[in-house]
């Protein structure tokens, strides 16, 4: 028998498996230029807007150019005002899937870099550089690793990737090698 | 959900012979943001979880869907049909890189895990990305697309039997690599 083997618990763990997923919006522009290069698609057409030249046309126009400043000025001036803890709670607004999306894009971004930099390390002719950025990498890993703590308090594996770089943190220490890596 | 069965939405059509007959962007973005958030995971899935390739295999899907679209008699859905050209140029990108046994844990992961906390979803991801080539290919369109075995045989050009037995032994391998994921819950 093959047609038939799933249990009903495992039927249910495809079932839940997401069917879909955005890919990163840079892709649809890639893939419209690559399109319209090889002759396929075609620019949206430019309307042009003929306007009336008439005196009472450019008033009507220089006013409402006026009132379009003064209303960005002030809408600059606001935005300028507003607290940062303000902005911060509104990222936090955007819901789950969001940031989940934003985690794997960025986790993606994270582990190319590190690929680069592994491989730059190969031929570096700069060491000092390679372990400036090998600290930046430790540290971004830190921060992450205690974020998933957060989310995840009794996570074995968070809990011990961040065990694991304290006590190299309080090596590192002892043996006098801190150094600060500035962003 | 299934892929392989006629759904044809009434105006994918229309917007089909717009591209096809003038060029047109708007109605090829139509079809763009109808089609590539249900083919994109399918794409990472057959790739075992590398984001690169799977967005260059989308970008050349749509590509050579436009080239032929002319040509496409609308005797399935459009849906299969473009799910069909992803599969072949997922199995051509694996074959030129050589993953034909992938052994590596794909680290950029970038499949659908909306709820984090939730490890069993992760674990199956990441044992479905260690699958060896041919058993992901008609694990994922059997037990997650939906294809039938014939339409697997049709798809990737092999006996029905073939692709049962792929099935099995694919469930079997996938099973081997949960183990140790369940027995780590449960301890």
């Amino acid at each position: 028998m093959h047609d038939d083997d799933l249990s009903p618990d495992e039927r249910e763990r495809f079932r839940t498996l997401p069917r879909t997923l955005d890919p990163d919006d840079s892709l649809e522009e890639r893939t419209v230029r690559a399109l319209r290069s090889a002759g396929l698609l075609r620019s949206a057409p430019v309307r042009v807007i003929r306007f009336p030249l008439s005196p009472a046309w450019i008033g009507a126009a220089l006013a409402a150019s006026l009132a379009i400043f003064v209303g960005g000025f002030g809408m600059g001036s606001w935005l300028e005002a507003r607290h940062t803890t303000q902005v911060v709670a509104q990222l936090h607004e955007q819901d789950a899937t969001r940031a989940a999306a934003l985690v794997q894009q960025t986790g993606s971004a994270y582990v190319s870099a590190m690929a680069a930099l592994a491989s730059a390390s190969e031929h570096a002719s700069s060491p000092s550089e390679v372990s400036q950025g090998r600290e930046v990498a430790v540290n971004a890993l830190h921060a992450a690793a205690n974020q998933l703590v957060r989310l995840a308090p009794e996570d074995p594996l968070a809990v011990n990737i961040l065990a694991g770089m304290r006590s190299a943190s309080q090596t590192d220490s002892s043996a006098g090698n801190s150094r600060l890596v500035w962003f | 959900m299934t892929i392989g069965r006629p759904s044809t939405s009434p105006d994918d059509r229309v917007l089909a012979d717009a591209v096809v007959r003038s060029g047109d962007e708007r109605a090829f973005r139509g079809l763009y943001r109808r089609y590539t958030p249900l083919l994109y995971p399918f794409v990472l899935r057959v790739l075992g979880g590398n984001v690169a390739d799977a967005e260059d295999v989308l970008q050349e899907t749509w590509v050579r869907a436009v080239r032929q679209l002319g040509g496409f008699r609308w005797e399935s859905s459009l849906r299969t049909w473009l799910t069909s050209i992803a599969l072949n140029l997922s199995r051509e990108t694996l074959r030129r890189r050589g993953r034909e046994r992938t052994e590596e844990l794909p680290e950029t992961l970038a499949l659908p895990t909306r709820v984090s906390r939730d490890g069993e979803r992760v674990d199956l991801e990441r044992a479905i990305a260690r699958l060896p080539e041919g058993y992901r290919t008609v694990l994922v369109l059997h037990d997650i697309e939906g294809f039938t075995h014939e339409e697997i045989s049709e798809q990737l050009a092999i006996a029905v039997g073939t692709s049962k037995s792929q099935l099995f032994d694919a469930r079997r391998a996938m099973r081997a690599l949960l183990q140790p994921a369940v027995e780590r819950r449960h301890a």
